[in-house]
């Protein structure tokens, strides 16, 4: 993982035409974009497009970022933005509403530990795939690699410090309650089964 | 109960998103092959004119009536040079109209077509700076042409 420092450097030096320093700024930053644009609902060739776009644009905009320190959020930032661009092009909805408060059921902490130990993690990404939209961002942005710190996380979805901490919450009650209840429609669809629901193919 | 506290139990499940997440829904090659090659795509010495108005973005509640027949507005700057674009569909063809402010002086009356899957198109201006292509293919371009102070290339745009 590249320290602000180092992050600086590479984008000076990017900034300066080296390559090989913008090779090392993908390799970094990549997995983070893709993260983002997953978090916001998008996939496939879609998802595909406007990680390229977030590419083009870090590279006309390499030479003037105002913090090369920050270039994971300033990343970050521009892939939220061009993927809100590309939904409202379609005319699907941007939900901004805050996240209803939920109580994780009884059964949630044994279906964890269950899949703690399991070889397969696809359940996680299909319950991840039934919380709210707010929550599918903010947990991807959360769980990201390199990590962002909360400041980028905040920049990044435009949203206060504070919101973070308590939102955070709620949106593992959701994903707590969307395993239990997979994992139980699970148990009466068949019983005996492993009682993981597999995620449907990604490339 | 978890037995080490609802704060490691947070920590724990954010984990186990954190390995799903990267053993299942890792950034494809591909896609950073494409951030790799974004790189031959540097510009130096041209003034970026950035996109200041998209209408069917900007205009969120009414882009779910696009579509044939639907003109797409878009409006580049950098400094007191415009480009306008306006855009309309026909299946994956593309019709650009547009004009570029202020007008060119003769001899640099120019535009190019950058096409991210390779090409580019020239394409001539009026003397009021006006354009137009038919039949594009849909996909990321950009426009370059002469500014008055030299070079201007916009930002890339989906179309």
């Amino acid at each position: 993982m590249l320290q602000p420092e180092e992050a600086r450097l590479y984008v000076l030096a990017a900034a300066g035409g080296d390559r090989a320093a913008w090779d090392r700024l993908v390799e970094e930053y990549s997995g983070l974009v893709w993260s983002v644009i997953r978090g916001c609902g998008l996939f496939g060739a879609e998802a595909a497009d406007v990680s390229q776009t977030v590419w083009l644009r870090f590279v006309e905009h390499i030479d003037r970022l105002r913090q090369a320190e920050r270039a994971g959020a300033w990343l970050a930032t521009t892939a939220r933005h061009e993927c809100f661009r590309v939904l409202r092009r379609s005319g699907r909805q941007v939900v901004t509403a805050e996240v209803p408060e939920v109580a994780a059921p009884d059964d949630a902490d044994a279906v964890i530990e269950a899949l703690a130990t399991a070889a397969d993690r696809g359940a996680i990404l299909v319950a991840l795939g039934r919380i709210p939209p707010r929550c599918q961002e903010l947990l991807r942005l959360m769980t990201a690699e390199p990590p962002l710190t909360y400041d980028d996380i905040a920049l990044s979805m435009d949203v206060p410090r504070g919101w973070i901490g308590p939102t955070r919450g709620r949106c593992l009650n959701h994903l707590r309650r969307a395993l239990a209840e997979d994992a139980a429609a699970d148990r009466g669809a068949s019983p005996g089964g492993s009682g993981i629901r597999h995620a449907p193919g990604g490339s | 109960m978890n037995a080490g506290g609802p704060q490691e139990a947070d920590e724990q499940l954010l984990e186990l998103i954190r390995e799903a997440t990267a053993a299942q829904d890792a950034v494809p090659d591909r896609v950073v092959d494409a951030a790799r090659a974004a790189w031959t795509w540097r510009t130096v010495d041209a003034e970026l004119a950035a996109l200041l108005h998209d209408s069917t973005a900007d205009e969120g509640a009414l882009a779910g009536v696009r579509g044939a027949g639907t003109v797409r507005a878009l409006s580049f700057g950098a400094g007191d040079h415009m480009i306008e674009v306006e855009i309309s569909e026909d299946g994956d063809r593309r019709r650009l109209v547009g004009q570029v402010m202020p007008a060119p002086a003769p001899g640099e009356r120019t535009i190019v077509v950058d096409r991210i899957d390779g090409g580019s198109l020239e394409l001539e201006l009026d003397e009021l700076g006006r354009f137009g292509v038919d039949r594009l293919r849909a996909g990321l371009i950009r426009l370059r042409t002469m500014g008055v102070d030299g070079r201007v290339v916009t930002e890339w745009v989906a179309i």
